[in-house]
């Protein structure tokens, strides 16, 4: 019956067909998997030491200018106690690593993995070989940062409180400025009660003076009617009359500098009042655009166009000659 | 008139071109510390040229401690080298000796500045009076030298010679580091070695030529503007006149010397210069010039009397390594 099965004609040729698919399957599987993992380049080895292996992971990549290049093979605790890490480098970049070129663990943006990264060595220097160390630069960690910047902010904190001090000081110049200012403006206040009376009661007095000079006249002009000093009591009598027009007007005018003098002095207590609370405010963000500047100038000086050429950096010794 | 302005704007398209292509050939990434380092070390050199000794120390120590933090053994050398100079240049001898000892810890023979550091070496030396030890350095400093500064290394080595009176070793030196200088235009250098040469001719007796090679010497260093060895010419001169008989012309040229260290503030140099006027004097009989020569050195001594003194100090051992 079996043999009469038509499924089970050639069933030696079909299952060998299915073992050859299947084995060359993961061969290209494997192909694949090695090249990804880089099994089939070639490689040379580089190796450097640190004081802590914090960071360091094995298989993780070293990049130059953020490429990938190679992986960390090894980690190892030496007999000083230090970390010896050995690095595994493809041979097509090893041009770019010379004997000036250094290593450094740094973070792939803020929340990135660790990555170790070498810098371009000078074209003059020699590659480095298999086998050979290579520098390792230690890198601050963000805690260190921190601390750095909050010894080199602290000094500015310091500055600035004191600034507000000064300022806040009851017994400080600003203050006793202000409180002066304050003083002579209710003294002005004051000063123009004061004027105003003394307006007002001479008003009074001038319409006393005048009455009584008016009684006065009458009785002298009765008395010297014979001398004809008509004409002279008639121009006093009408520069007093005109003297007693103007007064009023010119009392009220008063009145009103006086009460803008006083609005002035209110406003110029809430300006004050208003802009000191600011500074301390305008001097952080003064020193924050001061910083932004820094970073700027030197980003500027890092373009290749901008930065001095290499010859010119080449630093050079004290003069000196034979016969000093 | 657009077809005129073509040419014009295809030269400035070209060249901003080429500055654009230099910069893609010649940028060289260069780590940041290392960059630092060698910024500080022109600046401290600038700062020495200046006249600032201070300025200039603080900037080389900086400099080093970053060469140091990243293991740069030859920005390292270089300052220490520097800082070598800065204190032999200050006198300060057993300083020098210390850092171009330590230089020399990360130099090999093979090294750019292996060189320098021996002719530093040789100069620290030879003013601690190990003349011949310092020669040792000097003749390392010429076999090493690489590139344009080999008449330099000649000539100190033919001063050490001179020193040690082997004058005829000191004369072939001095002739193949006159020749040096002329063709790589040291001129400076060039005018030690006609100094150094005249001096030799006139030990030799020879006071034509003695007086001919002082007088280049002279004529180059006044081209310079060299104070000091302007000064040095004309004392060299006068001895040179004074061996010849010639006291009128002596004396001139000693007084000629004294007014350049004087109008250069070189108090004691210049006490010193009419010291030697009024030995002169005294030789001669004139008793009213040398007393007043006198005095004025007498003077010029009191003014400088707390300067510390130019002889180096008995504690200085620096290393004889050779």
């Amino acid at each position: 019956m079996i043999q009469q099965d038509t499924r089970f004609q050639n069933l030696e040729w079909k299952i060998g067909l299915f073992i050859i698919i299947a084995l060359a399957g993961i061969i290209v599987a494997f192909v694949l998997f090695g090249m990804q993992k880089d099994f089939f380049t070639h490689k040379y080895n580089l190796h450097f030491t640190v004081d802590r292996g914090t960071g360091f992971t094995k298989g993780m990549p070293v990049k130059l200018s953020g490429f990938r290049v190679g992986r960390i093979t090894s980690i190892a605790l030496n007999d000083q106690a230090m970390v010896d890490i050995n690095a595994e480098i493809d041979n097509k970049y090893r041009k770019w690593i010379r004997s000036d070129s250094t290593v450094k663990l740094v973070k792939e943006g803020l929340v990135g993995d660790n990555i170790v990264e070498v810098a371009v060595g000078s074209s003059d220097k020699p590659e480095l070989k298999d086998k050979d160390a290579i520098v390792y630069v230690k890198t601050k960690g963000l805690d260190e940062l921190a601390d750095e910047l909050a010894d080199q902010v602290k000094p500015v904190l310091l500055e600035v409180r004191d600034i507000i001090s000064y300022i806040n000081n009851p017994n400080g110049d600003l203050k006793k400025s202000i409180h002066n200012l304050e003083l002579l403006t209710r003294n002005l206040d004051g000063t123009r009660r004061n004027t105003d009376k003394l307006l007002v009661s001479a008003t009074g007095n001038i319409d006393r003076i005048a009455t009584r000079t008016d009684k006065i006249l009458e009785t002298t002009n009765r008395k010297i009617e014979s001398i004809d000093l008509m004409p002279t009591l008639n121009r006093v009598n009408s520069a007093l009359d005109h003297i007693d027009e103007k007064l009023p007007v010119m009392l009220v005018k008063a009145d009103a500098t006086l009460g803008n003098l006083s609005v002035i002095s209110r406003e110029t207590q809430l300006l004050s009042e208003n802009t000191f609370p600011k500074i301390p405010g305008i001097l952080s963000q003064t020193e924050d655009v001061l910083l932004s500047t820094d970073r700027l100038i030197n980003s500027i000086q890092n373009i290749w166009l901008l930065s001095p050429s290499p010859s010119a950096e080449t630093p050079g010794f004290i003069r000196s000659d034979s016969y000093e | 008139m657009s077809r005129q302005n073509c040419p014009h704007q295809l030269l400035s398209a070209g060249i901003c071109a080429l500055i654009l292509l230099n910069g893609c050939t010649t940028q060289i990434i260069r780590p940041e510390s290392q960059r630092l380092a060698e910024t500080l070390l022109i600046r401290a050199i600038r700062a020495e040229h200046k006249g600032d000794v201070k300025q200039a120390e603080a900037l080389l120590k900086e400099s080093l401690a970053v060469s140091t933090s990243i293991e740069d053994s030859y920005a390292k050398a270089m300052a220490y080298i520097n800082l070598a100079r800065l204190y032999r240049s200050g006198n300060h001898l057993a300083q020098a000796s210390d850092n171009i000892d330590a230089a020399l810890t990360f130099l090999d023979p093979g090294s750019a500045i292996y060189a320098e550091a021996a002719h530093e070496k040789a100069l620290i030396l030879f003013m601690t009076n190990s003349a011949e030890i310092a020669q040792q350095w000097a003749e390392k400093s010429v076999t090493n030298e690489k590139g344009r500064l080999l008449g330099r290394q000649l000539n100190l080595l033919g001063r050490i010679q001179l020193a040690r009176n082997d004058l005829r070793s000191s004369v072939i030196t001095l002739q193949k580091g006159l020749a040096e200088n002329h063709s790589s235009g040291n001129t400076e250098e060039e005018a030690n070695s006609l100094r150094m040469l005249g001096i030799i001719a006139r030990k030799e007796n020879i006071l034509t030529n003695a007086e001919r090679l002082l007088t280049e010497a002279l004529e180059i260093d006044k081209r310079m503007a060299v104070s000091t060895k302007i000064a040095m010419d004309l004392e060299e001169l006068s001895k040179t006149a004074l061996a010849a008989g010639n006291v009128a012309s002596a004396v001139r040229y000693l007084e000629r010397a004294y007014d350049v260290h004087l109008s250069a503030n070189r108090i004691r140099q210049a006490s010193a210069t009419k010291e030697e006027l009024a030995k002169i004097f005294s030789q001669q009989g004139n008793a009213e010039k040398a007393d007043s020569a006198r005095k004025t050195a007498l003077e010029l001594s009191n003014k400088v009397g707390i300067q510390q003194s130019n002889t180096p100090s008995d504690t200085i051992k620096p290393s004889n390594r050779p």
